[in-house]
């Protein structure tokens, strides 16, 4: 049974099968494996056979596919255990059809029972009982044609009944199936001992989840564990079919289809009277599989001793319908953890995103003559671009706009302690390529291997509406004056990125604004982010449609990011990406209320 | 594996990169090149990379990697044949502070 099993992070453990041919994985709805993600492409990758085995195809996806890490180059051969890696989603192939072997591990006999056990057994949809139907309401027969005994059918119905209360009681797969366990002793009375037995599609492990003996045949000591038989696994687990079996002492085990026409008389007749046990002959059994829509996920097994009684077809019905109805509650279980560690991970992220807002300023400051218009959207819930707003004096204004290198979590780390570091150092140095170098004498000391910062770190005079301003490695600000753009690059006032060495040389730039003036900085995340086709957006993008747009802060804002969306359609965002513009609509401005205390 | 080729002439280690991209995906496996240089013993690298044609910050967060760790071994790095986007991007990292940086790998050879 070739599958793909998803390890995460969402659906752990959700098996699909790889035997029905071509299997597409992508973001679009129609894929057999379809994956919510903005870095996974519409249609990225599929699974199809090839020879005996399966092979991992790219579908030419924008981030790649991975297998065992590595990045695959047109199609990849799959081998048992391989872990394929898109976008953040992670699968495992198996392509094991050896469950029964593993299973097989665990196969002991019951441990009561001193005699070994081999197990004759009659696969009674082989000898056409379809018991896939369970009951049949309303015919007042069974399936196998025979008539309903009201006692029985009463019987099945409270089963039933119960066990269903129970299913909506509980939300534990342990505690159920231990109700389960209690509730089949009591509705076969000549049972001994019930099982519950769960198959872990993760590690292929079959599980004894919950048991019970009848009291009185009990081994004082004894867990009460009870394994289960290679052909109980092979027809009910991996085939999903109800089984009753007669295991005796002494009958060798033979091909499955031979014992069933060698031993006919092993059924039950259809009047319900049961023939009677050969010479040797230790007991009954019982399987049906807990499974909900095909996915098998365990079994649930009843064993009679002789002097208890036996089973008959009606029994093996009840079973099957009280094992369906476990397996509708242990997927739903297992659908309700999935969802509260998804949930858990959504909250982790969530926090980490919300604690890097409040490193953020929540609104740009309030200055009269100015006004400030802010777009800030991290790749992957958190990111690693900054800008911040500080106060040198009552009458300058600082703005810095930033990228860390690296994302998500380690981008954000660093990024928490590379603006801590440039609140510390702004009010101590007060000029853009003081704070610079400081905060870089800081950053490089502790800037693991290659992390560093781009920054551009601009100080406004509002008095004067004099900028200054340095530039660590950063993108060019672009300033948008009556039409034109002009990027405000000067060699002298660029330096290396934050965190590469410990001492950098870095002079100041400086440009007079005028009333109609935007100021416009960002990161790399904009001019890079990419077309469906590939092609990045460019800074002469930008620099067009600013030349195209004006007004106030947001009107320039809005026209860039309506600009970009158009270019990027539906293409998934790479980067970060931040955009911070800046309009001066007064010769001199002046800060609307001072928090500052006055300085002595 | 990050394709590459490297040779060493005179106690020079050169590293050819043969990737057309040297980005977030491939830099994983760039980083493990990098502590193998190391490990081995490397300091003094050349970094040739005339086949990369895209480049982004977690590429050159390897080639400052492997700058900081060399020299903190009192190794060096010199990097060759930058041209086309990666070469924009080296001047707006002024990536030249740091860095030597060459026109080919045989000049940035010359009296290393």
């Amino acid at each position: 049974m070739a599958s793909i099993v998803t390890l995460g992070p969402q659906d752990v453990g959700k098996v699909y099968r790889l035997d029905a041919g071509e299997c597409l994985l992508g973001r679009r709805l129609d894929c057999h494996i379809c994956i919510p993600d903005q870095r996974i492409s519409r249609r990225h990758a599929r699974i199809r056979r090839e020879g005996d085995g399966y092979a991992l195809e790219d579908l030419g996806s924008c981030n790649g596919s991975f297998v065992n890490g590595r990045r695959i180059q047109g199609s990849s051969r799959l081998r048992h255990g391989d872990e394929v890696e898109i976008g953040a989603s992670r699968f495992r192939i198996d392509l094991s059809d050896d469950m029964v072997a593993q299973a097989e591990s665990t196969s002991v006999r019951i441990t009561q029972d001193t005699a070994e056990h081999t197990l004759n057994m009659i696969e009674v949809a082989h000898l056409g009982l379809n018991l896939k139907q369970g009951l049949a309401p309303g015919t007042g027969k069974s399936p196998s044609g025979r008539p309903i005994d009201p006692a029985r059918l009463e019987r099945k119905l409270q089963a039933m009944y119960r066990i269903s209360e129970t299913v909506a009681s509980t939300l534990d797969a342990n505690a159920l199936l231990e109700k389960v366990c209690g509730i089949l002793l009591e509705v076969f009375p000549q049972a001994s001992a019930v099982a519950a037995v769960t198959f872990d599609q993760r590690s292929r492990q079959l599980r004894t989840q919950a048991a019970r003996r009848r009291k009185g045949r009990e081994t004082p000591g004894a867990q009460p564990t009870m394994d289960i038989s290679q052909q109980v696994v092979d027809r009910v687990l991996r085939q999903g079919h109800s089984v009753l079996l007669r295991a005796t002492t002494d009958t060798p085990i033979g091909p499955m289809d031979t014992l069933v026409i060698k031993n006919p008389l092993l059924l039950p007749m259809p009047d319900g009277t049961v023939p009677p046990l050969e010479e040797g002959a230790v007991g009954w059994r019982m399987g049906a599989p807990l499974s909900f829509r095909g996915e098998h996920l365990g079994i649930l097994h009843v064993d009679a001793e002789t002097a208890l009684g036996y089973f008959t077809q009606d029994d093996l019905d009840l079973l099957q319908g009280l094992a369906s109805q476990a397996g509708i509650a242990l997927h739903l279980i297992g659908l309700h953890h999935r969802l509260l560690a998804r949930e858990r991970l959504d909250y982790d992220l969530r926090l980490a995103r919300q604690i890097q807002r409040n490193l953020l300023p929540r609104e740009p400051p309030k200055v009269s003559g100015l006004d400030f218009a802010v777009h800030y959207e991290p790749a992957f819930h958190v990111g690693g671009d900054f800008y911040d707003f500080l106060w040198l004096d009552p009458t300058r204004l600082a703005m810095v706009v930033g990228d860390v290198s690296g994302k998500a979590i380690s981008g954000a780390l660093f990024m928490a302690r590379v603006t801590s570091e440039i609140r510390f150092a702004a009010p101590v140095e007060s000029h853009p390529r003081r704070i610079i170098q400081r905060v870089n004498r800081a950053l490089s000391e502790v800037a693991e291997d290659g992390m560093f910062v781009t920054m551009v770190f601009l100080s406004l005079d509002l008095t004067q509406q004099v900028l200054r301003f340095s530039n660590a490695g950063h993108t060019t600000p672009l300033l948008l004056r009556g039409g034109r753009v002009t990027p405000l690059e000067y060699a002298e006032a660029r330096c290396l990125p934050v965190g590469v060495e410990a001492r950098v040389e870095v002079a100041e730039a400086q440009v007079k604004l005028q009333p109609g003036d935007v100021l416009v900085l960002y990161t790399d995340g904009i001019i890079e982010a990419r077309s469906m086709a590939g092609e990045f957006y460019g800074v002469e993008r930008l620099h067009a449609v600013l030349e195209r747009s004006g007004g106030s802060a947001r009107q320039v804002l809005e026209a860039v990011l309506g600009d970009l969306d158009k270019f990027v359609e539906d293409a998934p965002q790479a980067d970060d990406q931040t955009v911070v513009c800046l309009a001066v609509s007064e010769a001199s401005s002046k800060r609307f209320e001072s928090v500052l205390p006055a300085r002595g | 594996m990050l394709k590459h080729e490297l040779t060493e002439q005179a106690g020079v280690v050169v590293l050819r990169v043969q990737e057309e991209n040297l980005d977030a995906l491939t830099v994983p496996e760039a980083r493990l090149l990098v502590e193998q240089l190391v490990e081995r013993g490397g300091i003094k690298v050349v970094f040739e990379m005339s086949a990369v044609k895209v480049i982004d910050s977690s590429g050159v967060a390897i080639i400052v990697s492997l700058f900081k760790r060399l020299r903190a071994l009192g190794g060096a790095v010199r990097v060759a044949g930058v041209a086309g986007q990666p070469k924009d991007i080296f001047a707006m990292l002024r990536l030249d502070q740091a860095l030597p940086i060459f026109p080919t790998a045989d000049e940035a050879l010359k009296g290393f």
